[in-house]
């Protein structure tokens, strides 16, 4: 059992490590050549104007996704959670439609609207697209979060005289707060590799996973090595803040 | 004793289901007022509608005598202990407590003050570091009813906040409850399930049945005037017997029943033929060691020890009917076999004379 997991497992993932192997030695023939560790992919990197724009225009999407998403996955959530309207699953099946249907259809639909209502493609269109992607996810999770907040907490607090405001500020807030963080986090590393929505709703800028791809088509280059081995270290550590936030937080829930 | 509080003909209604039917009633100030009711019966609706987090279908709330069912909930002058405390998981128990005051722009320092104080009246003041996670249930208790004092209500209403804790517990919080409404001075609207804590709590008491009030009263009007036979079996036991007047007297009448005939030491309006139903407690009916004018014969079906009581079921001569008898042990001198025939004579004078019901 051990063995054929480990097989499984290496056969599933080594190329993910070769990834990164190769960013730091040369092969020759299929052969590694030992002798030829260098950083210089890495540095060249800096240089490499346009992977390290797509990498900004990437990041710009995905941080102006997470703002989107989280105030409207919270104001949803919010709703969905106190509203005893029947047309609220209505709302949270529109919510879950574009994260389950195949992604190429929910980037022609948008593209189509936009086309009609003449809104020029441009990075801005693309932080809509992941929006309408990763709301589903926002919304779900901020919702988990509020569902288990007992219904006497916001009512105690105005009781005690609050206003809806104040009610939301020192007691809501607080006490979702690590749930917007981990939805935030989440949102941005979907946003950071979604390539398809993307590839139908960009201008003439580009992101960095497509930047990738079309560096790709005419062939390999050191520099592709080094700034996957980058993302993949970025993602990891995204990865695991939002493990050790959920850890944290479920450690300080049980009394 | 001034009225703070009226609710007048107050009827709620969750679409087709009736929660609450036309009821009324009146908090005086420092008072201990408990609302008594099986769970469903709509008693924390009640409070739900005077706290402001319910709005009455029909009547009217009043506050020292304006109409208040249109306040919200923030600018009504009573504050709420939660069933399940309802703290602030993101603040310590000093924040907890203050917030009503911070909310109300307070100064910071006269909070401060006013939290120790408080603190101090709840028995925590060692505690206004900790987090409500670090406490425990008697503990958040406290830290609730705390929360509600600063904030100087008119009224506390109470939500059934004795209702998670066990059964040790649970004693210790209704003697702290009990001195600390004496300590503060407000009126309590105290919701309970648990007949015995009533009693033990309440100047007054609310029996909520059938989405009304059975009757409204003091511990001992409750139990020893009960208004219907629903009443009388709600407290504790009570022998309900079917009788009929056969006779009446200056200051009694004579019926019979199911166990022979009775002398009722009760002047009523009735006449000869009426029907009616008596209800006495256990503890009224004493055993003789000799039959006398005004016993009856009854066999004994089984004894029940209970420590320092012990109850009787006892059986009527001529019919099916059943009487149970409580007595302290050390008096009852023979032991009792099940089937010997003893004489017992009923204090009827505490009886109680329900006039046109039925047996229910």
């Amino acid at each position: 059992m051990a063995i054929l997991t480990g097989l499984i497992v290496a056969a599933l993932y080594t190329p993910i490590f070769l990834t990164i192997f190769y960013s730091f030695y040369k092969t020759r023939k299929g052969k590694v050549d030992w002798t030829s560790f260098s950083y210089e992919p890495y540095t060249k990197l800096i240089f490499e104007k346009q992977i390290l724009e797509s990498l900004m225009n990437s990041i710009y999407v995905g941080v102006v996704t997470v703002i989107c998403s989280v105030v409207i996955g919270f104001y949803f959530a919010n709703y969905y959670h106190t509203s005893k309207s029947k047309m609220k699953e209505f709302l949270q099946f529109i919510i879950f439609l574009p994260f389950l249907l195949p992604p190429i259809i929910t980037g022609l639909s948008l593209l189509i609207f936009f086309r009609e209502i003449n809104l020029p493609r441009s990075l801005n269109t693309v932080v809509i697209g992941h929006t309408i992607f990763v709301l589903a996810i926002v919304f779900k999770i901020i919702l988990n979060k509020l569902e288990t907040l007992k219904p006497s907490l916001m009512e105690s607090a105005y009781d005690l005289g609050a206003s809806k405001f104040q009610a939301f500020w020192y007691v809501l807030l607080p006490n979702i707060k690590l749930s917007l963080i981990i939805a935030g986090l989440l949102a941005f590393t979907i946003s950071l590799d979604e390539t398809l929505i993307t590839l139908f709703l960009i201008g003439n800028d580009t992101t960095w996973p497509i930047k990738l791809w079309a560096k790709m088509r005419v062939g390999f280059s050191k520099q592709v090595n080094a700034s996957v081995t980058l993302i993949l270290i970025l993602t990891s550590f995204l990865v695991l803040l939002i493990a050790s936030i959920i850890s944290r937080s479920e450690k300080k829930i049980t009394y | 004793m001034s009225e703070i509080l009226e609710l007048k003909n107050i009827s709620k209604s969750y679409g087709e289901t009736k929660v609450l039917d036309n009821i009324s009633f009146k908090i005086n100030n420092n008072e201990f007022f408990t609302i008594l009711g099986s769970s469903g019966s709509g008693k924390s609706t009640i409070i739900r509608m005077i706290g402001g987090f319910v709005k009455p279908t029909s009547g009217q709330i009043f506050y020292e005598n304006n109409i208040i069912n249109e306040q919200p909930i923030f600018k009504r002058p009573f504050n709420t202990v939660f069933q399940d405390y309802a703290l602030f998981p993101n603040m310590n128990v000093s924040n907890n407590v203050g917030f009503g005051l911070k909310i109300k722009n307070v100064n910071i320092l006269k909070i401060k003050e006013k939290v120790q104080e408080v603190l101090q009246i709840v028995g925590l003041e060692n505690f206004s570091d900790r987090m409500p996670q670090e406490l425990s249930g008697g503990q958040q208790q406290r830290v609730a009813l705390a929360r509600a004092i600063i904030c100087e209500p008119k009224v506390i209403l109470l939500d059934e906040p004795l209702g998670a804790l066990d059964a040790e517990l649970r004693k210790q919080m209704q003697l702290f409850l009990k001195e600390i409404q004496k300590k503060i001075k407000i009126s309590f609207i105290f919701i309970t399930h648990d007949q015995e804590e009533a009693i033990f709590l309440s100047d007054r008491i609310a029996v909520l049945n059938n989405h009304k009030f059975e009757q409204i009263g003091s511990p001992k009007d409750l139990y020893y005037s009960p208004k219907t036979t629903y009443m009388a079996k709600f407290f504790g036991e009570c022998n309900l017997i079917a009788c009929k007047v056969v006779d009446k007297k200056m200051d009694s009448i004579v019926v019979e029943s199911e166990f022979g005939q009775l002398l009722i030491n009760h002047s009523i309006d009735k006449s000869i033929g009426d029907s009616l139903t008596f209800g006495i407690r256990p503890e009224e009916i004493k055993i003789l060691d000799q039959s006398s004018s005004n016993s009856i014969e009854v066999i004994i079906k089984d004894v029940e020890f209970r420590g320092s009581t012990s109850n009787l079921n006892v059986k009527s001569q001529h019919s099916e009917k059943y009487l149970k008898i409580q007595n302290i042990s050390s008096n009852i001198s023979q032991p009792f076999q099940q089937g010997d025939v003893i004489n017992v004579e009923l204090n009827t004078g505490v009886g109680t004379i329900f006039k046109d019901e039925t047996i229910s």
